[in-house]
């Protein structure tokens, strides 16, 4: 797997923003309701760690399609 | 170069003006948009109680009315003169009908404006649900007629240059984005019939002074005839975006041009006999009434879902062509890149949490549970505030340079834009379904009253306040960004060329693959009629025959009026 674009980076993040709020719905449908003060630190480090962790992949080699 | 402004310059000149037009609306009404959230949620206040109405009055009017009616007069006016390869029949008449809208834009605008102030008399603090009993300025009413019959000479416009290419193409097939505007245009005649009645036999008489009140039941079921086909109306050019720009800027074709004329159709047929699930706490309507429209409502998810697969398989044909490989891997091979291509697709996946949202809306006993909360803004947030805004600003991003001839400022500003306004979306779209399930009404500066309070299922009411307030701050962002980079771009600060886009790719099953019979559009249009007096006709009747066509306090107008019509009604009940 190769590093995302800038482009699919930003993707990235704001679908995982979008997971990370939507999943304390999703949580406390299933009966696990965190509090605020526990759920949005640790789903802000995940966030932040999976970000890192995409960084760090080799780069794209450049004869793919742009913006992949 | 192969512009559509090198090609048609006094046609491209009309698209830039309603686009103008349209994203002045968005600005004014997105602004009225972060005033409600920062109130309602109690973070800022900067408006009395009582004006919020007139700020949600602008806010209404601008985002529903002005800013989707004139981008999609913009972009059907391209569509036509693109597809059919042919200049307005008549310039003098375009102009027309677009500085018609623009005088009745200018009569409502005044009147809500005169809210803020009250220096005048003017006000139309009626929400753009401006049924009775609320009640506006005349000046109100008559700009809204003049703006819609604007739209309808848009559309006489249209047909002309469609017929006016029949004549010269007989037995061809009506090109497919033209095929669209045709039957759109179709499905607005017929929805506006209702409120064209409302207003002129019975809001506009009663805000003259000419009788003394109306039938609110009535003005509302007759407001409906037109509030629900007009989300339809806003779709529907989103719709066109999505099978003609969307498929091509994924780097294919579109998947069946026979199923986008069939799903076109269906919108057609269906779109108008629904209004009345918008009224299922109404007394007055027999609950069969209600019953019929929610079964017509639930036939409308079958163009939706042909829609989504149709789509989809289009952006999946682009990215295998692009290299991409695997059941998902080739996702990433789509152009994630583009701003156009992003916020079109991101507008596409928040429609389909929205089609969830409608359905309960649509539910006569789950309606019960949401009725007037906070949960049916966040549906039609997710409908025309992100399916169709995000894929009309998306778009511009595509359009602009074919009808300015500039190229856009720069892409990747316009990336961060589009995302911006999907997350931004999805915090408060999220927070104010939740919210309604809580209870918390809608309309209303002040949701919190004494001695009531709001049970969340999940997490508390101050944070999905958050939610809607962190949502409304980062969709303004948004809004300014694209603002801005609108003004860039069009002015051209960069001084990038126009990229040439080329012409829409034929799609992968062609029109010929399309049964005659959909050509056929006084068929289509007859059934869609036939529909409309199945499903309207007896509500009509009973409410005309319980309370009249004025309410119970008569006039001599009123009376009058009454002796003409109502023995048919009679007949017809």
């Amino acid at each position: 797997m190769n590093r995302p674009s800038p482009a699919g980076l930003l993707v990235a993040l704001a679908f995982g923003i979008v997971f990370v709020v939507e999943g304390r719905t999703v949580l406390g449908m299933l009966g696990f309701e965190l509090p605020l003060s526990v759920y949005f630190p640790v789903a802000g480090l995940l966030l932040v760690a999976m970000f890192v962790g995409l960084l760090l992949l080799p780069k794209t080699n450049s004869k793919q399609v742009a913006g992949t | 170069m192969n512009l559509f402004v090198d090609r048609y310059p006094e046609e491209a000149w009309i698209v830039r003006a309603a686009l103008a037009s349209s994203f002045l609306a968005l600005f004014l009404g997105g602004i009225m948009g972060l005033i409600q959230g920062l109130h309602r949620t109690g973070f800022l206040q900067i408006v009395q109680d009582s004006t919020y109405y007139t700020v949600l009055t602008l806010h209404g009017v601008s985002m529903v009315l002005l800013f989707t009616i004139y981008f999609l007069v913009g972009f059907f006016q391209w569509a036509v003169t693109d597809s059919l390869d042919r200049s307005a029949e008549d310039i003098r008449f375009t102009k027309l009908w677009y500085f018609l809208m623009v005088a009745g834009t200018v009569m409502a605008a005044a009147a809500i404006l005169g809210g803020f102030t009250d220096a005048t008399n003017l006000e139309a603090d009626v929400l753009y649900t401006f049924y009775a009993p609320l009640e506006a300025h005349p000046i109100f009413y008559i700009g809204l007629v003049t703006f819609v019959i604007g739209t309808w000479l848009a559309g006489v416009d249209w047909f002309r240059s469609w017929w006016a290419w029949k004549k010269e193409h007989p037995g061809e097939r009506t090109p497919l984005r033209a095929f669209m505007v045709m039957t759109t245009m179709l499905m607005w005649y017929l929805a506006t019939i209702g409120v064209a009645a409302a207003i002129l036999f019975f809001i506009l008489p009663w805000s003259l002074g000419l009788v003394d009140s109306v039938n609110s039941l009535l003005t509302r079921t007759l407001f409906w005839f037109f509030g629900h086909p007009v989300v339809y109306f806003w779709l529907m050019p989103a719709y066109m975006m999505w099978y003609v720009i969307l498929p091509k800027l994924a780097g294919g074709r579109l998947f069946s041009d026979p199923l986008a004329r069939i799903v076109f159709v269906l919108f057609l047929l269906l779109s108008v006999p629904t209004g009345i699930h918008h009224q299922y706490v109404d007394p007055g309507i027999a609950e069969g009434f209600k019953f019929v429209a929610m079964t017509n409502t639930m036939f409308l998810l079958l163009p939706s879902l042909l829609t989504a697969f149709t789509v989809v398989a289009s952006m999946e044909h682009g990215a295998r062509q692009r290299g991409g490989t695997g059941r998902l891997g080739w996702l990433r091979s789509l152009p994630w890149n583009k701003p156009a291509f992003t916020g079109m697709a991101l507008a596409g996946l928040m429609f389909a949490a929205a089609g969830f949202s409608g359905m309960v809306n649509a539910g006569m006993n789950l309606n019960y549970v949401i009725h007037n909360t906070l949960w049916v803004p966040g549906h039609f947030h997710l409908t025309v505030g992100t399916a169709v805004a995000l894929t009309f600003m998306a778009s511009t991003y595509w359009f602009l340079p074919q009808i300015t001839g500039n190229g856009v400022f720069s892409q990747r500003l316009g990336l961060v834009q589009v995302l911006l306004w999907f997350l931004g979306m999805v915090f408060m779209g999220n927070a104010m379904h939740r919210i309604g399930l809580a209870g918390e009404p809608r309309r209303t500066a002040e949701p919190f009253y004494d001695g009531v309070t709001f049970d969340t299922a999940l997490g508390s009411i101050s944070e999905l306040h958050f939610q809607i307030a962190l949502g409304s701050v980062i969709l303004t962002v948004s809004l300014l960004l694209f603002m801005a980079h609108l003004f860039l771009s069009w002015f051209d600060v960069a001084s990038n060329p126009a990229p040439d886009n080329g012409v829409i790719p034929e799609a992968l099953s062609g029109p010929e693959n399309a049964p005659i019979v959909l050509e056929n559009l006084r068929l289509w249009t007859a059934i869609a009629l036939v529909l409309i007096l199945l499903t309207y006709a007896l509500p009509l009747a009973s409410i005309v025959s319980a309370n009249g066509f004025f309410g119970s306090a008569g006039t001599l107008v009123g009376t009058a009026y009454e002796f003409a019509v109502s023995p048919f009604v009679g007949v017809v009940a």
